[in-house]
């Protein structure tokens, strides 16, 4: 049972392991570039320097915000006009830009409610951010996941179907075994346990083989590809959290799937000695 | 109530029209020492899986110590199969497990304690003389011995019914008169014994009750042997 049942289970688990590596890639992806969404609230003119800090500090202790800075006019123009030095003749063009808060958000979520709030404040001319961007974010993800969950349960069980094959054929090869325990009037759980532990072993085994595999993939990929020096190689393409999240999700699934498997094969212990003649 | 055993109008049908057993009526009482004889295909095999309730009967009642098996839930199979002894007839040993661990794996389902356990495994292993053998796996014993060792895990329960199918099938003389005095002394110590066997030789000498089945049905049912009985074997 132990050779075949972990590479069926190891192999398994790579596979299962790149999809949810490629998931979880994308899932961060997404929420990288949406947390770098700023919100841009424009002031009216004539602010003074007094209301204007107090418009930060009441910004800053809003829930959701992450960072707050203040950019004044003249700040914004002296940028604007050194980005453009050498492109446009600016120099008899008065100072259009307003004074600006850029705010940053613990998450792209935030941001239309903070902006509604903020647009409220009499300081304030007006609220910008790319909501087609952060809509179209929001679609991704919701996508993202609601098809990488669906692969990777559909995966677990075309799995689990293969894992149980796989185990059965050891049971049946262990049937005289189990015949005999059976005979000799042993409950059916004192004589699932011992393989239901085994297959769960198995299942943790061969996950860790699996997380073997993606440390050297990883490894290679970011020598090969964006040449990445250890120790950070070791989580490429993923943060160290994913990764975390990742190793657990394979260890567990594959765990998991080891009992299941096992206990889906051994539904029949406590008839094997029943001659099915009547 | 001293019956260890009734049969009352038991009849078993495999694949509805083959005949296992034809109405069987039979007692045996707590106590006895009786061989089961017969034909191959007389229906000693079904009456004995009837006993440890491998099998249901198609119609009538088993009593085993006054427990009706038709009433025996499944739940409750394994409980009561820890009530018999049994020796099969290709003595059912578990190959990798060695003679001690055979009997202690039986025992440790009665949730004793490790130290009774052993105890116990090894005064066993002494009752049929193979305390030298402990540590040895199946496939390294005669016969002989895994028929003894077999013996050994049924009377390690301490059953008052012990069932054995052709306990000397596929081995000598000399070792089968052994086993049988392991039989009989089991049942001076009060348990009850049913055997299966094809041997006239001992069926005669032991001089024991004897049932002849022949074709399902009960064709004789004496306390002594009787010379139809040799010929029929």
């Amino acid at each position: 049972m132990a050779i075949a049942s972990t590479i069926s289970i190891s192999f398994t688990m790579i596979i299962f392991g790149l999809i949810l590596m490629l998931f979880l890639s994308l899932f961060q992806a997404s929420t990288k570039i949406g947390d770098q969404v700023e919100l841009l609230v424009f002031l009216k003119d004539n602010v003074s320097t007094q209301d204007i800090n107090g418009l930060v500090g009441t910004i800053s202790n809003m829930e959701g915000v992450s960072s707050v800075e203040y950019v004044s006019k003249h700040d914004a123009w002296e940028k604007f006009k050194k980005y453009f030095q050498n492109k446009i003749n600016i120099s008899d063009i008065k100072n259009p830009l307003p004074d600006t808060i850029k705010v940053r958000t613990k998450g792209p979520d935030y941001i239309a409610g903070l902006s509604k709030v903020i647009s409220q404040f009499p300081q304030v001319d007006e609220t910008r951010y790319p909501q087609q961007l952060l809509n179209a974010l929001n679609v991704m993800v919701q996508r993202i996941t609601l098809i990488g969950s669906l692969l990777l349960i559909g995966f677990a069980l075309a799995s689990l179907v293969v894992i149980s094959s796989t185990i059965k054929v050891s049971v049946l090869a262990r049937r005289e075994e189990l015949e005999i325990l059976e005979l000799v009037g042993a409950e059916p759980n004192f004589i699932r346990m011992p393989y239901i532990l085994e297959g769960s072993f198995i299942g943790l085994f061969s996950s860790l083989l699996a997380i073997f595999f993606f440390i050297f993939l990883s490894i290679f990929l970011s020598f090969a590809i964006v040449n990445i020096n250890p120790p950070w190689s070791f989580f490429w393409p993923l943060n160290t959290s994913l990764w975390i999240l990742m190793c657990f999700i394979i260890v567990l699934t594959g765990t998991f799937i080891g009992f299941l498997g096992s206990f889906i094969s051994l539904r029949n212990v406590g008839k094997f000695s029943v001659t099915k003649d009547f | 109530m001293n019956s260890a055993i009734v049969f009352k109008n038991v009849t078993k049908v495999y694949h509805g029209q083959i005949f296992g057993l034809k109405d069987i009526n039979l007692e045996v009482e707590k106590g006895d020492f009786v061989f089961i004889v017969g034909h191959s295909g007389a229906g000693k095999s079904t009456l004995l899986k009837l006993l440890y309730r491998a099998l249901l009967p198609s119609s009538g009642e088993v009593h085993v110590n006054n427990m009706n098996l038709l009433k025996l839930k499944d739940k409750d199979v394994p409980v009561f199969r820890r009530t018999l002894g049994v020796v099969f007839q290709d003595v059912k040993l578990l190959p990798r497990k060695t003679a001690i661990e055979n009997i202690s794996l039986c025992l440790e389902m009665l949730g004793l304690s490790d130290r009774e356990v052993k105890k116990r495994a090894y005064k066993s292993l002494e009752l049929v003389k193979l305390s030298g053998k402990s540590r040895a796996f199946p496939n390294e014993l005669s016969g002989g011995e895994q028929q003894r060792l077999a013996i050994a895990r049924a009377i390690s329960y301490y059953p008052t019914l012990l069932i054995a199918d052709e306990p000397t099938g596929n081995i000598d003389l000399k070792t089968s008169w052994e086993i049988m005095s392991i039989f009989e002394n089991l049942n001076r110590m009060g348990m009850t014994i049913l055997i299966t066997t094809h041997n006239p030789i001992i069926v005669s000498k032991m001089n024991k009750r004897v049932i002849q089945l022949k074709n399902g049905q009960v064709e004789s049912d004496s306390l002594e042997p009787t010379p139809i009985v040799y010929e029929q074997i």
